[in-house]
């Protein structure tokens, strides 16, 4: 069976004053239902577009230059908004980092709701109503039916991205992509929505797209986990090879800023060095000028990530021996 | 909308209209003498010291005070001494006359304006935003008495098809509602644009297309009753300008209006009627804004239901 999702040789530009910057470039990957696959790297590293990308929710000045998101077997980049207005809250849900924001603060928490319940499954009036009280039960938000008037500013960040979470369900999604989705919110919070996550995805069986830079988290929840840095996916493995053996220098040094596995950091800044400029990438490989392990080819051929057949990728000229 | 905030609303409107009330008071005594003014330069002294005695100008500071307000309270303004009766019966007379321009103008602004502001946000960049803007840009620029006399030699002169001056008919009230309406949707619509722009970009627009909203309910439903908070509060601004484009329109096409009163009660020194008009003035702004500010609340629940934030 083909996976649920799978996004293919993706490529996203933003047009900018200095250009077109190619914030992602080629990256492939894919999801099965039930599987949650982790997207990390250092802020600035396309996450974020990747995800806009593959639901057609790229700002106005982002482009997608090439490749394909298949969901289902349809491929979104090719589809109408029309279609892709189904498909978005109805097969594929998001939230985002930031809930306050993200919420619409002139309407109440039952409105949203309702809106999504009524645009993708009909329902409206008692019926809508009775269906978001159980969505906010569902991902613990207490007394729902007072909080179903209430607006997201009379509401915490955690309840705010509870509430998220409740609307990203209410249209039974088989795809969640959650970007970032405890960055905002205070260290005990963040642990309460993850467990909350964890517990949807295994009950519903979503296919989960989690993109973070909490390496922790990472640890907790991903089956498999992506490495990207500077727009290239530079490796991937299943979450007990990545942090068993990784290859990637950068992974290692991702991996050596943390004193242990299970504890989260706020902000990676784990090799020397900064991220570089995407209207100025080095040539060769991109991670070459920061690379303890650096050859002289590296400068000249991009190094890619080896065919699929293999669970492991790493995309090095010279990877941490095994 | 909870009683609290519409109460505290209504509570610093009395307020401050109390404070205008003051204020004139002040400076009726503190611009010269009421009495000196009224009977002219060239009064001898004994007729100004009637016109003292007459108004209450040889008591005490305080007293004055207190009798003033007692006064208005009780609705009474003075006399217009030009044609000899209560001032604010003078006033109250030609006032319908202004609302009916002003509210026509306003319904022309926003009617114009929002629409417009709207649609060059949704075009940003275009021709189409481009020219919406120009127009917008000439309309709050061109002053009134400039487009208004434009208008009379176009449609009065030229072609004849309406008439330059009263108030009689409709059709003399097409050109000052649109001499003082345009001017207006040029402002209301650059401010419904920028509204309009800066709500486009925010996280829950993609939210909401993240959720499968189609475009046209994202615009209606998500982004435009957000743009509305800053348009209404801009409105209530507006106000003002739109009372004083009044005064030169209602000039212009010689509308009987309060405008109009307001020039020849000043010409006249008739400084019981220009004090009405004052008041008048002050109390109907008070009033719009008091509007606006109920109408802010109901739009945006972060003003009408005050938060209390629970913790996750
Ligand atoms: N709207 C935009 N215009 C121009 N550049 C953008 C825009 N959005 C993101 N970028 C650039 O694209 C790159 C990837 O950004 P993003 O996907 O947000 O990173 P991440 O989510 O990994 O932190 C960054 O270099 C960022 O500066
Ligand atoms: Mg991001």
């Amino acid at each position: 069976m083909p996976p649920l999702l799978e996004v293919d040789e993706l490529t996203v530009g933003f047009a900018t004053e200095a250009g077109t910057l190619v914030a992602v470039d080629r990256v492939s990957f894919a999801l099965d239902a039930g599987e949650t696959l982790g997207l990390v790297g250092e802020s600035g590293c396309g996450k974020s577009a990747i995800c806009l990308a593959a639901l057609g929710l790229l700002p106005p000045n982002g482009r997608i230059l090439g490749g394909r998101v298949l969901l289902d077997g349809r491929d979104l980049v090719a589809m109408p908004e029309a279609d892709l207005d189904k498909v978005r809250g109805g097969t594929a849900a998001m939230i985002f980092q930031d809930p306050l924001t993200s919420l619409n603060p002139v309407h109440s928490l039952g409105w949203q709701i309702g809106e999504a319940l009524r645009l993708h499954r009909g329902l409206a009036g008692a019926a809508a109503d009775a269906e978001a009280v159980r969505l906010l039960d569902r991902v613990g938000i207490t007394d729902p039916k007072r909080r179903l008037r209430e607006y997201p500013h009379q509401l915490s960040g955690g309840m705010n991205q509870r509430a998220m979470i409740a609307m990203a369900l209410a249209c039974k999604p088989r795809l969640l992509v959650a970007d970032e989705p405890t960055t905002a919110l205070d260290v005990i919070i963040q642990a309460q929505i993850i467990d909350l996550l964890v517990e949807i995805q295994r009950e519903e069986g979503l296919a989960l797209l989690l993109v973070t830079h909490d390496l922790g988290v990472v640890a907790e929840m991903a089956d498999r986990v992506a490495v990207m840095y500077a727009g290239r996916m530079i490796e991937t493995a299943t979450s007990a090879d990545l942090f068993g053996r990784h290859r990637h220098p950068y992974t290692s040094g991702l991996l050596a800023s943390l004193p242990r596995v299970d504890q989260r950091v706020k902000r990676l800044a784990p090799i020397d060095g900064t991220v570089p400029w995407l209207g100025d990438l080095p040539s060769g490989c991109t991670f070459r000028p920061r690379c303890p392990r650096v050859l002289a080819s590296c400068a000249e051929i991009v190094p890619v990530l080896a065919p699929e057949a293999a669970s492991h990728r790493i995309a090095c000229h010279n990877p941490v021996p095994a | 909308m909870n009683l609290r905030f519409v109460a505290t609303r209504f509570g610093r409107a009395v307020l401050t209209m109390l404070l205008v009330v003051g204020f004139i008071f002040v400076i009726l005594r503190v611009a010269g003498d009421p009495a000196q003014v009224m009977a002219g330069d060239d009064a001898p002294p004994e007729m100004i010291e009637r016109y003292r005695a007459a108004l209450g100008l040889d008591r005490s500071l305080p007293e004055q005070f207190v009798r003033y307000t007692a006064a208005l309270a009780t609705g009474d303004l003075g006399r217009s001494f030009k044609d000899n009766r209560a001032a604010l019966d003078v006033v109250i007379e030609r006032l319908p006359i202004t609302l009916y321009l002003g509210f026509v103008a306003l319904a022309i602004s926003l009617g114009i304006g929002i629409p417009l502001g709207i649609f060059a946000a949704l075009k940003r960049g275009t021709a189409i935003d481009r020219f919406a803007m120009t127009f917008a840009v000439l309309g709050y620029s061109l002053p009134n008495f400039f487009l208004g006399v434009l208008l009379i030699l176009l449609f009065s002169l030229h072609l004849r098809w309406l008439p330059s001056s009263g108030s009689e008919t409709v059709w003399h009230l097409i050109m000052p509602a649109m001499t003082l309406g345009t001017a207006h949707a040029g402002g209301i619509a650059r401010f419904t644009r920028s509204a309009m722009l800066e709500v486009l970009n925010r996280n829950f627009m993609r939210t909401a297309k993240a959720k499968g909203v189609p475009r046209q309910r994202r615009l209606y439903r998500h982004a435009f009753p957000n743009a509305a908070i800053p348009v209404v509060t801009h409105l209530g601004f507006r106000l003002g300008h739109l009372v004083a484009g009044a005064i030169i329109v209602e000039t212009v096409f010689a509308w009987p209006g309060v405008g109009r009163l307001m020039i020849s009660a000043v010409a006249a020194r008739d400084l019981a009627v220009v004090q009405a008009l004052v008041l008048m003035t002050a109390f109907a702004m008070i009033c719009a804004n008091l509007a606006v500010d109920l109408a802010y609340g109901w739009i945006d629940p972060r003003i009408r239901v005050a938060g209390e934030r629970r913790e996750a």
